[in-house]
């Protein structure tokens, strides 16, 4: 039987499962999610990526932009606002002006 | 010219070599940042860099690989073996196959000048070794992650030479292989310690694994095809 070569995702999902708190393969994988079109399954892993990462800037912004086009304005907000003090705690405020800027589009 | 010969007890060479002073080898400016057991494909097309390989070729000694920079060359470079010619063109021309060997710096440039006029550039170097080989276990285990998950999304499969890797050439494995920023792997290649160089990474490659996937995205996106 010819063996089928993986998909991204699936070995993505072989890290995650490996090392479930890890936040880049994590991340990596809501990405994943999110780039194929799978969203039910990035919001899943953007939410335990923050759940045990909440130090994870870049995550913040991501789930954002997806939960905008997914047409959840309300908890795109939730995640800016919570994005923004992440970002000001941790002193990134380059990634805290990014967040700002797509929280007052949704104003 | 000055050869540096073969060895496979690199590091006993390098030690004596402390003692020995600099050598004069030949030296090849490019547009890339050779690390150590990094394989380079080159094509030889000049005159001079003709000469050169089929020196090194012929003595199984080194060239020297260099990072040419618009305001002029590093002074850290890597030393490369040429370990298989390719193809020889009827016009002289070659394709060959390198690996870089040992880092070393420039400790004097020899005939600059004529360099200008498609003669070949030498330099008296030093060859470096690491003054540590010591490693933080944590640092190497979060940056073999990063590397994979950087591997994954890059080339879209695994890493496949990273177990049998040996701990103090993890730094120059992954950055060989991840198409990092030239000035990066510089930096890389003329730190002298593994912990160092695996810390530099991790750094490095946190601050860039985020945005892999959203360049990718918006590459996607600029060809239209079709992924929301």
């Amino acid at each position: 039987m010819n063996e089928q070569k993986k998909t991204r995702r699936q070995m993505l999902e072989e890290f995650v499962a490996r090392k479930p708190g890890d936040p880049f393969s994590r991340y990596g994988l809501a990405m994943e999610c999110m780039n194929i079109g799978d969203p039910a399954a990035a919001d899943e892993h953007f939410r335990a990526l923050l759940e045990t990462n909440a130090e994870y800037i870049p995550a913040y912004l991501m789930y954002a932009q997806m939960l905008v086009r997914e047409s959840r304005p309300a908890e795109a907000r939730t995640v800016l606002s919570s994005g923004i003090a992440a970002a000001e705690k941790k002193g990134d405020q380059h990634a805290r002006s990014e967040m700002e800027t797509l929280l007052s589009e949704l104003a | 010219m000055g050869c540096r010969q073969a060895s496979s007890e690199q590091g006993l060479v390098l030690s004596a070599m402390g003692f020995m002073g600099p050598e004069r080898i030949p030296l090849f400016p490019l547009n890339v940042v050779l690390l150590p057991g990094a394989i380079l494909p080159l094509h030889i097309f000049e005159p001079r860099y003709r000469q050169m390989v089929r020196h090194c070729v012929d003595e199984k000694c080194d060239f020297g690989v260099l990072l040419a920079l618009p305001k002029g060359i590093v002074r850290v470079g890597c030393a490369a073996r040429v370990t298989e010619v390719v193809k020889r063109y009827n016009d002289g021309r070659m394709d060959i196959i390198t690996v870089g060997r040992s880092p070393f710096r420039i400790t004097q440039l020899i005939n600059s000048d004529a360099y200008a006029n498609d003669e070949l550039l030498q330099g008296d170097v030093d060859f470096l070794d690491d003054r540590e080989h010591r490693t933080d276990a944590r640092t190497q285990e979060e940056l073999m992650r990063l590397y994979e998950v950087c591997h994954t999304l890059i080339f879209e499969d695994y890493p496949r030479n990273l177990e049998c890797e040996a701990a103090e050439n993890l730094s120059f494995l992954v950055a060989s292989t991840l198409p990092l920023d030239l000035l990066w792997k510089q930096q890389i290649l003329e730190l002298r310690s593994e912990a160092d160089r695996q810390q530099r990474l991790v750094g490095y490659l946190r601050e860039w694994a985020p945005h892999l996937q959203k360049q990718e995205k918006a590459r996607v996106r600029a060809g239209g095809s079709g992924v929301n």
